[in-house]
């Protein structure tokens, strides 16, 4: 790229998105290639917005032995639906509008069995989402105006099946928990060794006076 | 070369050229610049027919392509350069096309005139009066400076010294020219901005660059020499500072806080260093590994940071760096399944500060726990050396990290005098176990034997005391 592209200074944008599969048994194995699952890996933002405003296609790049490995998806919903017989690591491209934006990958690992989420039918399908946040350093001129263009206020919260507000607290406090407790044995631990530390240095004094 | 002049001449002789291009069987070919050693040894005496260059060098009749257009008609024409002023006139060649006794002769712009200054008798009386300059000589120099337009080379070589029989070098001409056109200046406009002459650094500036010009080829090898030598010299002054660097860096280490590098080593390097410590200061454990409450900072992870702009996502933020080690990563594993925490938990910016914090934590309390140890090997040590003397004390319970097991103190183990603090759940799941620890003991011993001040006796001690795993009441 010859042409120098301009990027908005000290700006950051932040864009939560989900991915993740839902995945459900085949009512029999398929004899011919030994399918038992039908599956769908997803990519969608967080917030109720139009996704097409700041990106341009999503890729999915699933286990080679698929036909047609890459998938390309340009239009919402950016999601694959197909039938296997096995998890493997689904490679997932975002591209933005504007291509000056490098395109970024976030690796999924599709579920088949596990977890288990039961629908309000009654009926159980596995299912993953996995809240992730993209982050627009310094974007571009074109890609900020893009981002700014389709801002979601509110969490979309028709298209998930778990509550991710729920799980996002859940995980915070887990971890701010653990945190105290860890800094309480941190205190602890140094209190006493400093006391250790005095106790060595007092006791080596008295040896060596008795020498 | 030749074959262009033969082109120009016009005496094409094929035989000879022909001759040249194909070098006789038997002759020694040369190797063509640029081509490959082994790509030469394989063709080298063979016919090279098939191999040689088709492309070769365009011959100056195709460089220069005659013949495309008619010739262009020239005239004879008679100019006046209206640069000069003797109206002198001479003839030149014009393209017939472009003949306009309008145009001025395209040369005259260059003939630059530059206005020296003049000045009255007045003036001269004022300011220009210098002892080392007649009124004669400095109209002379000021005639000249106009007559060459201070071209200085040419004035120098024009100036006729003999005539006021004083011998002046260029920058004599120039000191004086400048200085006087300076002061007269500024006499007539005391605003006007002048630059000013530097006489003597000029003169110091040639000399150099004389003396630099002049220099011998011994001279010049000398002053490589010198140079390299310079180079030589600071190389080793930096090792030498870098050295010094690393060993304050070690004694500060063992006042301070271990740092992440340290850390995984744990006792075993602490304790190397203690010892260096020790000989150094002739009495045991002068130092120990002393945590400084408020610096996290040197245990902490270093997680990647985006700096950078582009897009990225939040979750690499999180990923542990590549290269912190398999016992660090065991415990970060260990503890965070122990406190139901997920290894990729969702990310958000709160929980990415969160866990990031988190198991830098972990990192610490690895570093701390492993500090522990060796300061309870410390103190059981220096007991037993005590007891030999008869006296004895006791170590508190709080000390006894070796005695914590896998799911922290019980409640009544907590809290109270002597006791530690807090249950050191999470501790007791970090493994900050030293292998060589047996290592560390025998090192002791050796030390303490070359100590002076040290007796015969505490060394056979040392080695009973020196096992760890050793059952011992307080």
């Amino acid at each position: 790229m010859a042409d120098i592209v301009e990027r908005m200074k000290k700006k950051t944008v932040v864009k939560p998105i989900v991915y993740g599969n839902t995945a459900t048994r085949l009512e029999q194995k398929r004899e011919s290639d030994q399918h038992t699952h039908k599956w769908t890996v997803f990519l969608r933002p967080y917030m109720l917005e139009d996704p097409t405003k700041w990106i341009r296609k999503v890729q999915f790049k699933l286990h080679e032995s698929y036909a047609n490995q890459t998938r390309i998806i340009e239009e919402p919903p950016y999601e694959v639906t197909e039938t296997g017989w096995g998890e493997f690591e689904v490679q997932i491209r975002i591209y933005f509008v504007d291509s000056n934006e490098k395109p970024i990958v976030a690796f999924h690992y599709l579920r088949l069995f596990q977890p288990l989420i039961e629908l309000p039918s009654g009926e159980q399908i596995v299912c993953t989402e996995f809240y992730d946040e993209i982050i627009f350093q310094e974007p571009t001129v074109q890609m900020y105006r893009a981002l700014q263009a389709s801002e979601g206020k509110r969490p979309d919260k028709q298209s998930f099946l778990n509550d991710i507000e729920q799980v996002k607290n859940r995980t915070r406090e887990l971890g701010e928990h653990a945190q105290k407790e860890i800094a309480a044995e941190i205190e602890d631990l140094r209190e006493t060794l400093k006391d250790a530390h005095k106790l060595i240095v007092k006791y080596s004094a008295e040896l060596v006076e008795q020498e | 070369m030749i074959g262009d002049v033969q082109q120009i001449l016009q005496c094409s002789e094929p035989s000879t050229s022909n001759v040249k291009k194909t070098p006789k069987a038997g002759q020694i070919q040369k190797k063509p610049e640029g081509m490959k050693r082994e790509l030469f040894n394989l063709i080298a005496g063979k016919d090279l027919t098939s191999v040689m260059p088709t492309d070769v060098k365009k011959t100056y009749k195709q460089k220069f392509q005659t013949g495309f257009r008619a010739v262009r008609k020239y005239k004879w024409m008679p100019f006046i350069n209206e640069g000069r002023e003797d109206g002198l006139q001479l003839h030149h060649w014009v393209r017939s096309d472009r003949i306009d006794p309008e145009t001025p002769y395209p040369f005259a712009k260059f003939n630059k005139s530059i206005d020296v200054v003049t000045y009255t008798d007045d003036e001269y009386n004022a300011c220009m009066r210098h002892p080392k300059w007649s009124r004669e000589e400095t109209d002379y120099l000021f005639e000249m400076c106009r007559r060459f337009d201070i071209r200085w080379l040419i004035v120098y070589d024009r100036y006729d010294c003999k005539k006021f029989g004083v011998n002046r070098t260029m920058e004599d001409l120039k000191e004086r020219f400048y200085n006087t056109s300076y002061d007269l200046n500024m006499m007539r406009d005391p605003c006007s901005s002048q630059a000013n002459f530097d006489a003597e650094h000029e003169r110091r500036r040639k000399e150099q660059l004389n003396k630099q010009w002049n220099r011998t080829p011994e001279q010049l090898k000398e002053e490589e020499d010198l140079t390299a030598e310079l180079r030589r010299i600071e190389l080793r002054k930096k090792e030498r500072e870098k050295k010094a660097h690393d060993l304050q860096k070690l004694i500060n280490m063992t006042e301070q806080p271990a740092s992440p590098s340290a850390g995984g080593v744990g006792g075993a390097a602490t304790a190397k260093r203690k010892n260096v410590f020790r000989t150094k200061a002739g009495s045991i454990s002068v130092a120990m590994p002393m945590f400084n409450p408020n610096d996290m900072s040197t245990t902490a992870l270093r997680f990647s940071e985006f700096k950078s702009s582009g897009a990225h996502f939040r979750c690499q933020e999180m990923k542990l760096p590549t290269n912190i080690g398999q016992k660090k990563l065991k415990n970060i594993e260990v503890v965070l399944e122990k406190c139901k925490m997920e290894m990729n938990p969702v990310a958000s910016e709160s929980i990415m500060k969160t866990y990031n914090d988190f198991r830098s934590q972990i990192i610490m309390v690895q570093d701390l726990k492993s500090a522990m140890q060796t300061a309870e090997f410390e103190l059981e040590s220096l007991r037993t050396r005590m007891q030999e003397q008869g006296k004895d004390f006791d170590i508190e319970p709080r000390f006894r990290i070796s005695q914590l097991n896998e799911g922290g103190l019980d409640e009544d183990a907590v809290g109270g005098p002597g006791q530690a603090a807090t249950a050191r759940r999470i501790t007791s799941y970090v493994d900050a176990s030293n292998k060589d620890i047996t290592q560390i003991a025998s090192r002791k011993r050796k030390t303490l034997a070359v100590t002076p001040t040290q007796n015969a006796a505490p060394s056979t001690s040392m080695a009973m005391g020196g096992d760890p795993k050793r059952p011992r009441k307080i």
